[in-house]
């Protein structure tokens, strides 16, 4: 009885919806300002008459939207305020801020489809988006005037082919975040600067009973990032070492930064917690900011989730020392940068907003909630847990990290074999599995 | 020709006919044009080397499938697999009927019951395996601590022995409802009165189930079958939720090979190659299957 | 006898009792933890929500996005299932019947049938670019995609369900003079209906929780949101926060729970009513 019910209401529903679909076109256009737009541009991509096409609609429509859309989850309550400041600006226009958990599948469909966001963050070091760029999915600014308010170590790592097509906001380094109130309540005063110092430090807190090193090795992306930005700072050019790997002029088990990677490593498994092959970033993250552990490696990116999760912690990003006592660069990479697609709705609007996140006002409201090292002129860096990472960019202590040099898909490929290792400690697994790797990724490429 | 007769079948059939055509068609369509066409310009992709991204690619001919066993990668995530299906196959139907055997006995609050079991096929798979997660970093390991159980007293997902257990025994949490529910139709099926004289006979319970209840269920299970094997070898959503095939690649099915590929390392053609070759190894497993089964009801 | 019987049944009660411990724990687990605080559960993960925290719960529900997702999600599952009730049966009809002496009929089946083997991830791109250039990247579309895409699945299990069904009856309505539409609704349509009720929970249950098609589809913005997605999106963004990311859980999976609760008796009476029969 109720299933028959069921299927009237069902069929009713489906009659409705077959009306909908048999004027497919027609009810695409009806339905949302957006869409209509869209076709506008699509069907004129010369930039000049899509710009008209824009203007026309924000005539007609009276209220343009752009789509703003972002893939690191983070940073979006601060996307979003800003964005409301620049609609109060500039009335008449209505950015909505969109954000994937999986902006790898999104910006691939969103691509595949030509129907890329209006306003998006990009990784301009990034192969990925560097094809993007070389395809003409975003608009080339080359010649934005704003862009010399950029710090010229940015521009030159967003460089693509001699064009810019992002706008970088931050840089990110990398490090180790010391909880300075559990290291404090251990006796320990200063972040170590050397590797013997912060294995004693961590022997430290071991003998107190406390977790010195958290390492979430469960989350192999995680696992990933750290091989690649602690491979670099081992040594500052690792795609020749690989590349002699692949050549055969050397084998893995040979290599000096394999080893390194597997004698420091083999060193903190000694201080981290028992349970360390299931705990996920997020996890440690949050036992980190609780003060349940001593050390964490990770970016200038986690400040915003250490305070997110407990607003007193009190800790300090300090550079990674040399497992070796050799000198120590600091790894960075472009954090967060912004593009507008060559789709964009209305590319006034969207290069007006670039600029708007390039004013000194803006880029230090970013800034400081984004925590990243500003690469915009005259914001004030004023960020006490970063102070270290501060003066290794301002000395010029640093390299852009290994994955914006490394074959596409090497990080990814060779992540297994280090969380194997971090689990079970067997080198010859581990060189064997790297061997492989590098050489699948490097014929590839 | 017995012309009478013939012409008003042949009229029927004719009739029929038009109204057959009438009624295969808009599903014809749809499934042409939003299922087979995609897989067409699929197959087409795999011979290129396209990255997923880039507006222009070249034509490779078969080189994607010949790369496929270029490492060990793809030959061990189809063994994961193939293991893992077996072991689902094999749990579901068992398990499956079993259960649907308890609910079908005559006791009281069987529709609680029956209600009950069914909660878990209401979820999502990506949730399930999220709170499963959650739960085997934050509760598992309390338990094995409180009972002094060694192998869960950790994360059992970081155990590479463990963590398809955990990944099946979720699987099965949530996969085990449907089969137990149409098992349960197919009990039911069973006439009740032969069953009665069965047991007057004196017959054992297995001998009651061997040759009274197998044949009447023996349908569902080849339902049940078909779309648990389905459901094994595409399997994705638990163990990316869960393990993303780790630890190292112990959990790595041919499905989350091909993510891997595809989406984190810009291999997409080569991707479509992988998955189209795993597509003819289902479909050569099932032709098998299929076969056997028609086999036996022409018997 | 009697007192055998008895015994099996304290068994069959235990057996019972512990699977239903085993559906209710993660269940249970997941529910106190949306109710509780993060300093409520990281004390234990077992205990009732005392004091009952709403907070989290407020969160999701007074989200616009979450009503919206709602929306959409209901939207297309009925149209899915709408799809399913008009073209599915007919179809398998018309091809049960004609499968034994129709070539055609017979290859139109097996080509149905291989859509079961292929992964998604082969017509996964392919699929994008042809939904955009059809614009059809949006809640009615993706409906009508999942019809299709359900076309394979429906159809094996209708053919499967219809050759067990004797001809006889239809014969019997021709011979009254009922043509074949009306044979269809008035005779195979009535005998189809406990398969149609598996089919129908089947593909509602899968399309209600898919992932991975809304993800590539409805990515344009929260107002094409599906539950799924806003789940997924809302929960990267508090992944540090249990008591929200379980609140999201909770709010994703409830509308489900309610509405089987109420329809409880129908679903499982509709799976349970012989829907496999030999």
């Amino acid at each position: 009885m109720k299933f028959k019910k069921l299927s009237v209401v069902m069929a009713a529903l489906l009659a409705a919806s077959s009306l909908l679909a048999a004027c497919g076109g027609k009810n695409e256009t009806q339905s949302t300002p957006e869409a209509e737009s869209t076709e506008a541009t699509e069907q004129e991509p010369a930039e000049a008459e899509s710009e008209d096409a824009g203007q026309e609609d924000a005539a007609s429509g009276g209220e343009v939207t752009l789509e703003l859309l972002l893939t690191k989850s983070e940073i979006v309550s601060i996307m979003e305020e800003i964005a409301a400041k620049f609609c109060e600006e500039n009335p008449g226009v209505k950015i909505d801020v969109t954000s994937t958990g999986d902006g790898a599948t999104v910006v691939r469909t969103r691509a595949a489809s030509n129907e890329l966001p209006d306003i998006m963050n990009t990784y301009p070091a990034e192969d990925f988006y560097k094809d993007m760029f070389r395809d003409g999915y975003f608009e080339d600014i080359t010649d934005a005037e704003y862009l010399s308010k950029v710090n010229s170590t940015a521009m030159e790592m967003s460089n693509c082919d001699g064009n810019y097509y992002a706008v970088p906001m931050s840089l990110s380094t990398y490090g180790i975040y010391a909880n300075m109130d559990v290291l404090g309540a251990n006796g320990i005063t200063e972040t170590p600067s050397t590797w013997e110092e912060l294995i004693a430090d961590c022997e430290t807190l071991k003998a107190n009973g406390v977790t010195a090193f958290l390492l979430p090795n469960k989350d192999v992306g995680n696992v990933a990032q750290r091989f690649e930005r602690t491979a670099g700072i081992i040594n500052n050019d690792t795609y020749s070492e690989f590349k002699k790997i692949a050549d055969g002029e050397m084998e893995a088990k040979d290599s000096p930064t394999l080893q390194t990677w597997c004698d420091y490593n083999e060193d903190l498994l000694n201080y981290t917690a028992d349970d360390h092959m299931g705990m996920d970033y997020d996890i440690a993250a949050a036992e980190f900011s609780n003060g349940n552990g001593g050390f964490m490696l990770s970016g200038t990116w986690m400040l915003a989730t250490v305070q997110k999760n407990n607003p007193d912690a009190n800790v300090e990003l300090f550079a990674f020392p040399h497992p070796r006592g050799e000198t120590t660069k600091v790894p960075v990479n472009i954090d967060t940068s912004f593009s507008i697609s060559s789709t964009c709705k209305d590319k006034e609007i969207g290069l007006k907003f670039l600029e708007f996140m390039t004013r000194e006002d803006i880029a230090q409201m970013y800034c400081d909630a984004d925590g990243n090292v500003s690469t915009i002129e005259g914001v004030e860096y004023s960020i006490p847990q970063h102070a270290n990472m501060k003066t290794a960019v301002d000395e010029g202590n640093i390299f852009l990290t290994a994955v914006n040099f490394w074959p596409t898909g090497l990080r990814e490929e060779i992540r297994d074999g280090c969380q194997m290792f971090l689990g079970d400690l067997d080198r010859d697994a581990f060189f064997e599995s790297s061997q492989e790797a590098i050489e699948t990724i490097y014929a590839d490429n | 020709m017995g012309e009478k007769k013939k012409s008003g079948r042949s009229k029927r059939d004719r009739g029929r006919n038009g109204a057959f055509l009438l009624f295969t068609a808009p599903g014809f369509f749809l499934y042409s044009f939003f299922f087979i066409m995609p897989v067409i310009m699929g197959i087409y992709y795999s011979t290129t080397d396209w990255d997923g991204i880039t507006k222009s690619y070249n034509f490779i001919g078969f080189d994607n499938y010949l790369k496929i066993f270029r490492t060990g990668q793809f030959t061990d995530a189809l063994f994961f697999t193939i293991k893992y299906t077996v072991l689902l196959v094999v749990f579901t139907i068992v398990f499956g009927l079993g259960i649907a055997m308890l609910l079908n006995r005559k006791i009281k609050g069987r529709t609680f019951f029956r209600g009950i079991y069914f909660i878990p096929a209401v979820l999502s798979s990506l949730t399930v395996g999220l709170i499963f997660n959650k739960i085997c970093y934050y509760i598992i390991p309390v338990i094995g601590k409180f009972l002094h159980i060694q192998a869960i007293s950790q994360n059992p997902l970081a155990d590479k022995n463990l963590a398809m257990w955990v990944i099946l025994f979720v699987n099965l949490w949530q996969g085990l409802c449907i089969p137990t529910l149409l098992f349960l139709a197919g009990l039911q099926s069973v006439p009740t009165d032969l069953y009665d004289g069965a047991a007057l006979d004196g017959a054992s319970a297995w001998d009651i189930f061997r040759y009274i209840t197998v044949p009447f269920i023996l349908p569902v299970v080849s339902v049940v079958f078909v779309l648990t094997l389905k459901g094994g070898l595409m399997v994705f959503d638990y163990i990316k939720a869960m393990t993303e095939g780790g630890p190292g690649n112990t959990t790595r099915s041919v499905a989350m090979l091909i993510y891997k590929h595809g989406f984190t390392q810009n291999k997409y053609a080569f991707a479509i190659a992988e998955a189209i070759f795993m597509g003819l190894v289902v479909a050569a497993i099932s032709a098998v299957q299929i076969y056997f089964t028609d086999k036996k009801k022409a018997v | 006898m009697v007192e055998g019987r008895k015994q099996n049944n304290v068994l069959t009660y235990i057996l019972l009792v512990l699977g239903i411990m085993l559906i209710i724990l993660p269940l249970y687990v997941t529910f106190v933890t949306a109710f509780k605080s993060d300093a409520q559960s990281s004390k234990s993960f077992f205990t009732l929500p005392i004091p009952i925290y709403l907070e989290s719960f407020k969160e999701v529900l007074t989200n616009e996005r979450y009503w919206k997702a709602f929306i959409n999600t209901v939207y297309i599952t009925a149209i899915v299932l709408a799809g399913n009730i008009i073209i599915m049966p007919s179809m398998s009809y018309a091809v049960a019947r004609k499968m034994p002496t129709s070539m055609g009929y017979r290859l139109v089946y097996y080509f149905l049938l291989l859509g079961i083997f292929i992964p998604f991830q082969v017509k996964m791109m392919p699929l994008v670019k042809l939904l955009s250039a059809l614009n059809m990247m949006n809640p009615t579309g993706l409906a009508i995609l999942c019809i299709s895409s359900s076309t394979c699945e429906s159809v094996f299990l209708f053919v499967g369900y219809m050759g067990a069904i004797p001809p006889d009856m239809e014969e019997a309505a021709w011979i009254d003079g009922a043509g074949t539409l009306r044979t269809y609704s008035s005779v195979v349509f009535p005998l189809l209906k406990p398969m149609l009720a598996t089919v129908l929970i089947k593909q509602g249950l899968w399309i209600w929780n898919d992932f991975m098609l809304p993800l590539i589809t409805l990515n344009r913005g929260w107002q094409d949101w599906t539950l799924t997605l806003f789940q997924y999106n809302f929960q990267t963004e508090y992944s540090i926060n249990y008591s929200l990311t379980f609140a999201t859980f909770v709010a994703s999976m409830l509308p489900l729970l309610i509405f089987y609760c109420f329809m409880q008796k129908s679903i499982i009476g509709g799976l349970t009513s012989g829907a496999v029969k030999s």
